[in-house]
């Protein structure tokens, strides 16, 4: 509903102004979370597409290079075996990294908080 | 533009007819709408102190920005300089650096505090249009339009319009408001609103798409504008928004939200004021904006969203399709031959070197659908220039995508070119080379064939009897089935290579249409952005229409959307080079593009030409004499025609001159041909003398399978624009004029060949001495005119013509024998001509009335009109004055007087 303009002037700065600097903390945890967990899933699945595990175990018995006789086939096999390991492992390390990252989102406000506290403190103690 | 025909209207209704809750008493300011299961509410006031509160509430934002950023950036640079600077390396591999509290590490934690700040406030700020490019389907619930009723949608989830709004439509709203303040008005409203977008840059490119400027607008809008109620004296001055306002702002939140939008742009507002407003749309139809033409602008603006939406996506998909030949589940092989013959598309596209494809969903569909049902290889058969290789790239870029079937995921398409294929090998290496490649894309696996003008490869033959054509080659290894092919070639090649022969067999046929013209304009406008970057020019709607029409009725043997994409960067290039950048081009500079292109004049009527089509009768009087109801129908027909007042499907005019021969129906004929075509060669004549046996159709038309077209049509496909006389109609033969039926009402003739020769720019005279007799004689005797008319018609002509042949005629006009003044006047003009010739000589000469009377009765002879005056003057006047010149008689500056009896005298000039 739209106040009179001393209410509009007083919601201002109390809800805008004071509300913008206070809301921080609750916009990080809220929306804010929202928003950077979709740019990390962005992420990682750009890793995931990229290192395309998936399309390798597809074609697990497929011979590579078109190499179709028995040895080739076999080689093949075992190649795609090592690759997708491989690749599995790198997926892994790549998703521990992004989680690690991921999670600094959460507990930096805290940390941040207990640092400036500490050092603040601290250094006029 | 199927799917826009579709939701326009819709759309229009939905806007004009929007139920929602207005402001009252108790919530003066507050109005909203319920759209499916969001309420959009406006609680914002838009007046001065309001207005200066949300400026002071801007300026205080960004001086918190610039105040985080100032703090931040100290705070950096000093723990920089602290950390780096000041203290030894040695410090840092002290436990206690780490442990114990420092200024540095304080530095160094606030800055990362203010990093995180403005993250959060550039998170806020940021109100980017949201495109999903996709038009939703929206419902408006109709019945709750009080307050009273909202108060039930407290379940729903409300959105704050105003929140909504970005701030350049704010800066409108704003616009708005000081607006109606500064006329007195009572209300904010609709008008109001509308004004204050137009100078919004958003609505200015809008303004410059349709052509028109403020200017146009400004002098009824002002006057409009005026006509809103004044603030009584205790009344606030535009401190609340009408309805009709009201309804204009959550419109544009409607509007914006059937868009995919999830941010209210000037556009938006503009829209819905002018759906809400007859004054307006009267207003924009007065200045030739239509309200089609509205939609279409509006629609362009629409595809050019969504097609960078959908170029950005592309973009990111195309990230993981790999450019090598190498596919990404690594089954492929190297394919060095094929590499050599062949281009690869599919690498193309996801280096962003093809051109996206426009519209064509149906037959993309259908080609999707072949391979989705176990088919291998498909052929699009369409007419050159139709779009068949942006087909085969977009079928590229989609497996760029993946957006494919299973039978083309991870592959790449590969374009063979036949003439890499060939070059330089007898036809047994070529055959050689073919097989090659074919056996690298069997053994890769990854590859999909294309392969453009496949008709290219029928007839290349080893050479032996026996042998086996390039074609069945590949029918042959298509009929194994290791490979995928989509090939193209055009309807005539198709049906003379393919059709019959083993490659049609395997092969699926998908045809190709040329692109309507709705579709077609809708790809000119997804084009015409590259020519406008390139030369710094801006289409107008009408520009971009006039490019499809013009071309589609001038253009024949060329076809869309191809002519209108070559003109238009002719177009853009001329009228740069002529206006300069910046320039906005109209429909009438893409006239003059094709009125050269087609040699038509189609450039609006000047006013010089204006001048000379009013006096037309003039200018055809002053080579033919007498035959006033002649010259006055022809006239009025070419009025008509010029002013485009005519159906477009018709010749401009059919005539039937008829009556005695040297009267001057031909005459007339070549005036026309002068005065309209602005040439008296601009004719193609035929003696239809020469059609008197039914057999001589095949000269007019050509003769079937020759896959030539006859006299007649390949000369009117030459000069299209132009007259087509045919001479004494009535000695043609029954069966031949049957085929002018159709020319006289459709204005088009097909050649045994095939092709379709247009005549709807053409004049058709056809001259006839049919009744001459009977018209000489009732001349004679005095009878009207209107009834020697009529009784041709009706009795004499039947012997010739059928009635419905003469029912097609524009005009029949009767021609009357020449009086003794005609023919006198006909002499004058001859000699006018030798005047002319003499005087470039240095001669003057001159003619003695009862001289001049005496020729003509020489050459009159009722029997053969004027004919008879031509020899007549080349033996009384034209030989006896080439005697004097021979004879060296006569010099320059001496005047030779024909007088009474063929006497030639010669004055002397004084001498100098």
């Amino acid at each position: 509903m739209a106040q009179p303009l001393v209410v509009q002037a007083a919601k201002l700065f109390l809800v805008d102004l004071v509300g913008g600097v206070l809301g921080f903390p609750v916009w990080w945890y809220s929306r804010g979370a929202v928003r950077w967990s979709h740019f990390m899933w962005d992420w990682y699945a750009s890793y995931r597409a990229t290192l395309a595990v998936d399309v390798w175990v597809k074609n697990l018995f497929v011979p590579m290079y078109g190499s179709y006789d028995i040895a080739g086939r076999l080689i093949s096999f075992f190649m795609r075996l090592v690759m997708i390991f491989l690749r599995s492992f790198l997926l892994l390390i790549v998703s521990i990294f992004l989680m690690i990252v991921y999670t600094i989102y959460y507990i930096l406000p805290p940390v941040v908080v207990a640092a400036l506290l500490y050092h603040g403190l601290g250094l006029f103690a | 533009m199927e799917e826009q025909k579709e939701i326009q209207p819709n759309e229009t209704d939905l806007l004009a007819n929007l139920p929602f809750v207005s402001a009252s008493e108790e919530r003066p300011y507050d109005f909203g709408v319920l759209v499916d299961q969001s309420f959009f509410v406006w609680s914002d006031r838009l007046d001065r102190g309001s207005r200066a509160l949300r400026k002071t509430k801007q300026s205080i934002d960004r001086f918190i920005t610039f105040l985080a950023l100032l703090i931040t950036g100290v705070c950096l640079a000093l723990f920089l300089v602290s950390t780096f600077v000041l203290l030894p390396l040695s410090a840092w591999q002290t436990t206690r650096f780490w442990t114990d509290p420092s200024s540095a590490q304080l530095l160094f934690w606030l800055t990362i505090s203010g990093l995180m700040y403005i993250g959060y406030r550039r998170a806020l700020g940021k109100r980017e249009p949201t495109e999903r490019g996709l038009r939703e389907d929206v419902s408006v619930h109709p019945l709750q339009t009080t307050w009273e009723a909202a108060k039930q949608m407290q379940d729903n989830v409300w959105v704050d319009v105003g929140s909504r709004c970005t701030q350049e439509a704010w800066k409108g709203l704003d616009d708005a408001a000081v607006l109606a303040e500064r006329f007195g008005h009572r209300y904010i409203g609709l008008l109001h609103l509308f004004t204050g977008q137009l100078s919004q840059p958003s609505v200015g490119h809008l303004f410059a798409r349709l052509g028109i400027t403020f200017e146009q607008i400004k002098d009824p809008l002002t006057h409009k504008l005026a006509e809103y109620p004044k603030a009584q004296a205790g009344e606030g001055t535009a401190d609340r928004v009408d309805p009709l306002g009201q309804r204009a702002i959550l419109g544009a939140a409607v509007h914006a939200a059937m868009h995919g939008r999830t941010v209210i742009t000037p556009v938006d507002l503009f829209v819905s004021a002018y759906r809400n407003s007859p004054f307006l749309q009267e207003m924009f139809y007065g200045v030739d904006i239509q309200e089609e033409a509205m939609e279409n602008v509006l629609a362009w603006l629409q595809i050019r969203e969504n097609l960078r939406a959908r170029w950005q996506a592309f973009r990111k998909a195309s990230f993981l399709k790999p450019t090598g030949n190498m596919n990404r589940s690594m089954t492929a092989v190297a394919t060095p031959l094929l590499d050599r013959v062949s281009t690869d598309l599919t690498a193309q596209a996801a280096r962003a070197g093809l051109p996206m494809l426009i519209g064509r969903e149906t037959e993309m569909e259908r080609i999707l659908r072949v391979f989705e049902s176990g088919g291998r290889s498909v052929v699009l058969v369409g007419q050159p220039g139709i779009g068949k290789q942006a087909i085969v790239d977009g079928i590229a870029e989609r497996m760029v995508k993946e957006e494919v079937p299973a039978l083309l995921k991870d592959r790449r398409l590969v374009s063979i070119d036949v003439g890499r294929l060939v070059a330089g090998a007898t036809p047994a290496q070529a055959e050689e080379r073919l097989l090659l490649a074919l056996n690298e894309v069997g053994r890769s696996g990854n590859i999909a064939l294309a392969i453009p003008n496949i008709d290219d490869i029928v007839g290349i033959t080893a050479g032996s009897a026996q042998s086996l054509d390039l074609s069945s080659l590949l029918a042959q290894e298509l009929e194994k089935g290791y490979f995928v092919l989509i090939a193209t070639t055009t309807p005539a090649a198709y049906r003379d290579a393919i059709e019959g022969s083993a490659l049609a067999n395997s092969l699926t046929k998908v045809d190709l249409d040329e692109p309507n013209k709705n579709q077609a304009i809708q790809i000119i406008e997804a084009k015409v952005g590259k020519s406008e970057a390139e030369q710094g020019v801006l289409f107008s709607y009408e520009a971009v229409e006039a490019l499809v029409d013009l071309t589609a009725r001038y253009l024949h043997d060329q076809f869309l959307p191809d002519k209108a994409i070559r003109l238009m960067e002719e177009t853009a290039l001329m009228v740069k080079q002529r206006r300069g950048i910046g320039a906005t081009i109209t429909k009438q500079d893409v006239a003059q593009i094709v009125s050269t292109a087609a040699k038509v004049p189609l450039a609006s009527v000047t006013q010089d030409e204006k001048e000379k089509l009013l006096a037309l009768e003039e200018h055809l009087h002053a080579r033919v004499i007498g035959q006033s109801e002649a010259v006055t129908m022809v006239s009025a027909a070419l009025r008509r025609a010029r002013a485009e007042m005519r159906s477009g499907r018709r010749p401009i005019a059919n005539f039937l001159f008829l009556g005695p021969t040297g009267v001057g129906k031909t005459e007339l004929s070549k005036a026309i041909a002068a005065t309209y075509f602005g040439d008296e060669e601009a004719m193609v004549r035929l003696d239809m003398s020469e059609y008197q046996d039914p057999s001589s159709i095949h000269r007019l038309i050509g003769v079937p399978g020759s896959r030539q077209g006859g006299l007649f049509t390949e000369a009117v496909r030459k000069q299209p624009f132009g007259l087509v006389l045919l001479d004494e109609l009535e000695k043609a033969h029954p069966e031949i004029l049957n085929v002018f039926l159709q020319v006289f009402d459709d204005g088009r003739l097909t050649d045994a060949a095939g092709r379709t020769v247009d005549f709807t720019q053409t004049i058709i005279v056809a001259t006839s001495n049919a009744g001459s007799h009977y018209i000489q004689t009732e001349v004679k005797k005095g009878i009207t005119m209107d009834q020697i008319k009529t009784h041709l018609m009706e009795e004499e002509l039947s012997q010739y013509y059928r009635p419905e042949f003469l029912n097609r005629f524009d005009g029949v006009v009767v021609f009357t024998p020449l009086t003794m003044e005609d023919v006198m006047a006909i002499a004058h003009l001859m000699l006018e001509g030798v005047r002319g010739r003499l005087d470039e000589k240095g001669i003057v000469f001159t003619v003695s009335d009862a001289a001049l009377k005496e020729l003509a009765v020489a050459g009159y002879d009722p029997q053969f009109g004027a004919r008879p005056l031509r020899r007549v003057i080349q033996e009384k006047v034209e030989d006896p004055l080439a005697t004097l010149l021979l004879e060296g008689k006569v010099e320059r500056r001496d005047t030779v007087v024909l007088e009474t009896g063929g006497q030639m005298r010669v004055e002397k000039a004084p001498a100098l």
